[in-house]
């Protein structure tokens, strides 16, 4: 059968010997292609996309850099619905923006690490929906490296108070039993108060101008964390048991050392005085917190850290994680009893 | 007569034009949507093409595998290139022998080349020519010369590949290659199509319900082309050649119309063999001392594909003794090699060694003291194939008919070994049965077919079935074969009892010698006074 096949094959491939050079040409000619121009070069970045929002999708944006991050401002007419959620056409246009967002971003020569769709509704602008996403994130599900749910994951949405909104008014209320002027109160608020904002939690879009700053990996990784160990304590059935009432996610540096804090209050919902079942919970609750951090930080094999910290207010209690323990316990090298028992 | 072959290759290969355009086309679409996607989706549609590629290259070749396995490469393919017919080059000065046919063939390329001329008068254009032969008699060089001297493109095709267990597949074969060759002959002005072994496929059709419907099929497909050509004015000649005796191929394919002409294609006569002797031996190094007209006399019966065979074999037997000529000596062991076969060692009881030696003993003096149409060439009891000896006759002159004396003759030459073991030990041994069995025939088919038995029972008996002939007429033909066989035994036995010296002698020659060439062998019957019988 062999010899037979052999045989049948010989003349066949001879044959396909002919077809090289018309192969190596067609190669030639279609990977040449891909020596073309950049579509979205770095000094137009900006007008790209604001010609892109308006001619593809007929929806006006703002949009400016700071440093790695691009960030778009998204006007709506109606962003939330009479219950205050966003509305359907809202949702829609949000993800055309964030579409042309990616597709700016990935083919750019400028080096984008994030982008950042700040959407607010124009009658309430001091309520606003801020989407975060990690250009690699998009890169990855493109390719399939990462599945939608995962990417959904991975995407940082909030809904939140305006912070400079709030900022100036506190201050505006303080001028205001002040008896300022509102040209002093502008030129103040204007020299003192309008900085862009230290952290991933002041960014937002106020008075036609953007607070925004340079987002890094850490604190992207750091807000992630809280998101998803929020996601699991609403979503997982075993842990309806437990309410979590806030979670926190930052990076930061002690004592020289690099840290993951993430802060959270979690309490059972049922009355426990049992120490033994306290316990438990305790540790159920660590475990899952736990998780999902090393799930996040193993996920993107991020390595620039030193400690992992997850305290858990009530009861004050701490979880201590070294990166080479996260690192073991993600190979299976240490079990979840050997990292629960740095609890504090 | 430029677009006329721009036509013709269209036609020929319109499927490889359109895939070829159609690829072409792709190719431009993929470079204008590739150019026109975005940097990055491009990078990444560019990045993932090996990927692709060798994706659909492992799927082909699942595809392939599969069609190889269960389809075995495609039923109706038929891949045959067209040769040119100056790229044949074989010229008629080539052919050498086979006047007569060479003669008839001739007659065709002047038709096919001089069609023009053949239909202002309204001729009609002969369409097939049939060979017919022995093999190695150079059919298929006849049918490349006169492709050559035609100066038309040439295809050539064996009838087994039209063969397949499927049926429909051959028929399909055949619509193929008259297509390709109609395309030629529009191309080319003319086209010469060569169907050799045509056997496999024109033998007598069944029209049982047990088979034979793909044969049949694939005949009744070249019947309805060759009747097609016709019809239609293709200048295409089908040249087809068969060793099957005429009887066996189908009466339709013989119909005028068809295949118009037969050529018959024998072995070659003595003027001819000397021909071709003297051509192949051109072409070797040979010593000037050679009698070509001699070889030609002891090549009888011999084809041209035997001469060049038996000149290829002197070539190598003298390049292996290291001789820059070649020699009769060499010639004549290729002789001995092409009809006796190569000797084999085989250790043998000195006994039966010497009852080998008697037999063939026998035999060679029957043959040269009795039989009128044949010498005796060689004796041997060499071991060679599967005899432990030989005696090699070799026919005086080339003969068509078999007189009664010849016949038995035979008979006497076959039972010779048999008398001289008995003579010899008293008893005989199982080396005699094949020659029984040879005598047996002879005798039996003299009485039961040619009449020439004593009882005067004539006609070919073997046509009448068995249980229509009478207890009486079996009887006497029977007891005229039973007559013959015992009469030729008494002959040979009177001989051999009579020369008794001659036989112990050639015995004694045999055991020492192993081999007794001719002259070896006359020089010790000229010794004892005697010479071979007269062929009367």
């Amino acid at each position: 059968m062999i010899m037979q096949i052999k045989e049948t094959c010989r003349p066949a491939g001879r044959k396909l010997l002919n077809l090289i050079p018309v192969v190596i040409s067609f190669s030639i000619i279609l990977l040449s292609t891909g020596c073309g121009e950049i579509t979205y070069p770095k000094e137009k970045l900006g007008e790209s996309l604001i010609k892109l929002c308006k001619d593809e999708y007929h929806i006006d944006v703002d949009a400016s850099i700071i440093g790695k991050t691009l960030a778009i401002y998204l006007p709506l007419d109606n962003l939330f619905d009479v219950t205050l959620n966003i509305s359907e056409p809202a949702w829609d246009k949000v993800s055309d923006v964030l579409l042309n967002a990616r597709r700016i971003s990935l083919s750019t020569d400028a080096d984008i690490k994030f982008y950042c769709v700040i959407a607010q509704d124009v009658r309430l602008p001091e309520i606003q929906l801020v989407i975060v996403n990690y250009v690699e994130d998009a890169k990855r599900v493109l390719f399939s490296d990462i599945s939608r749910g995962e990417y959904f994951k991975r995407t940082l949405v909030d809904i939140n108070e305006n912070p400079q909104a709030k900022k100036e008014q506190a201050i505006v209320d303080v001028f205001g039993k002040m008896k300022l002027e509102k040209e002093w109160q502008d030129k103040i608020l204007e020299d003192f108060f309008r900085s862009p904002p230290s952290s991933l939690e002041g960014i937002g879009y106020w008075q036609k101008k953007f607070y925004i700053k340079d987002i890094t990996l850490e604190e992207f990784l750091a807000q992630q964390i809280a998101r998803r160990i929020k996601m699991r304590f609403r979503e997982e059935e075993d842990l309806e048991k437990y309410a979590l009432k806030s979670v926190n996610g930052k990076f930061e540096i002690r004592d020289g050392l690099k840290v993951f804090f993430i802060s959270f209050n979690a309490e059972s919902i049922l009355f426990i005085v049992d120490p033994d079942r306290m316990l438990v919970a305790e540790r159920e609750i660590f475990t899952n917190a736990f998780e999902e951090a090393s799930d996040v930080i193993y996920g993107y094999k991020f390595k620039n850290f030193d400690l992992a910290e997850l305290a858990e207010k009530s009861t004050n209690k701490k979880l201590l994680v070294s990166k080479e323990n996260l690192y073991l316990f993600k190979k299976r090298k240490l079990g979840i009893d050997g990292i629960l028992g740095g609890i504090k | 007569m430029l677009n006329r072959k721009l036509i013709m290759y269209f036609r020929m290969y319109k499927v490889v034009i359109i895939i070829a355009s159609l690829i072409l086309l792709l190719i431009v679409l993929s470079v204008v949507g590739l150019r026109s996607l975005e940097s990055f989706y491009r990078k990444m549609t560019i990045a993932t093409m090996p990927l692709q590629f060798l994706m659909a290259g492992i799927h082909a070749a699942i595809f392939v595998f599969m069609y190889l396995v269960f389809l075995r490469g495609g039923f109706a393919k038929l891949d045959k290139a067209p040769i040119k017919g100056k790229d044949v080059d074989i010229r008629w000065k080539d052919v050498i022998g086979m006047e007569a046919a060479k003669q008839e063939a001739w007659e065709v390329v002047q038709l096919v080349r001089d069609r023009a001329k053949l239909k202002a008068i309204g001729g009609k254009v002969i369409k097939g020519l049939l060979m017919i032969g022995p093999p190695g008699c150079g059919k298929t060089y006849l049918a490349k010369a006169i492709a050559t001297e035609a100066r038309l493109p040439f295809i050539s095709m064996s009838g087994s590949e039209f063969v397949e267990i499927f049926v429909g597949v051959g028929a399909a074969r055949v619509r193929k290659l008259f297509k390709k060759a109609r395309n030629l002959a529009f191309g080319y002005d003319g086209c010469v199509l060569f169907i050799d072994e045509l056997d496999a496929i024109g033998r007598a059709r069944s029209f049982s319900f047990m088979g034979g419907q793909e044969t049949n099929s694939t005949q009744n497909q070249l019947l309805a082309e060759l009747d097609g050509l016709k019809e239609k004015d293709y200048n295409i000649v089908v040249i087809a050649a068969t060793n099957a005796p005429e009887e066996t191929l189908d009466p339709a394919l013989k119909r005028p119309g068809r295949f118009d002409r037969m050529i018959y294609v024998t072995r070659p006569n003595l003027e001819d063999r000397e021909k071709i002797f003297k051509y192949y031996l051109s072409k070797v190094n040979v010593s000037e001392n050679i009698d070509v007209s001699r070889l030609a006399k002891r090549a009888v019966y011999k084809t041209p594909a035997d001469i060049a065979n038996i000149v290829k074999e002197s070539a190598l037997i003298a390049t292996r003794g290291k001789k820059t000529k070649i020699g009769l000596e060499e010639i004549s062991e290729a002789f001995e090699r092409l009809e006796l076969g190569i000797k084999h060692p085989l250790t043998m009881a000195a006994k039966e060694k010497e009852m080998t030696a008697y037999h063939e003993s026998g035999h060679l003096m029957v043959t040269y003291l009795l039989h009128p149409t044949e010498d005796v060439f060689k004796a041997s009891i060499v071991p060679r194939r599967a005899t432990l000896g030989v005696v090699y006759p070799h026919p005086k002159e080339e003969l068509y008919t078999h007189s009664k004396d010849k016949l038995l003759a035979d008979v006497r030459v076959d039972l010779g070994g048999y008398v001289a073991e008995k003579l010899k030990a008293g008893v005989t041994s199982s080396g005699v049965s094949h020659d029984f069995r040879q005598a047996m025939i002879v005798a039996h088919n003299m009485v039961w077919k040619l009449g020439m038995g004593d009882s005067g029972l004539l006609g070919d008996f073997t046509v009448v079935p068995k249980e229509q002939l009478s207890e009486d007429v079996k009887k006497r033909l029977n007891e005229d074969t039973n007559r013959i066989f015992q009469k030729c035994l008494k002959e040979v036995e009177e001989l051999l009892t009579k020369e008794r010296a001659i036989l112990d002698r050639f015995a004694k020659e045999l055991l020492v010698k192993n081999e007794l060439e001719y002259d070896e062998i006359e020089a010790i019957f000229k010794e004892y006074g005697k010479g071979p019988v007269k062929n009367n």
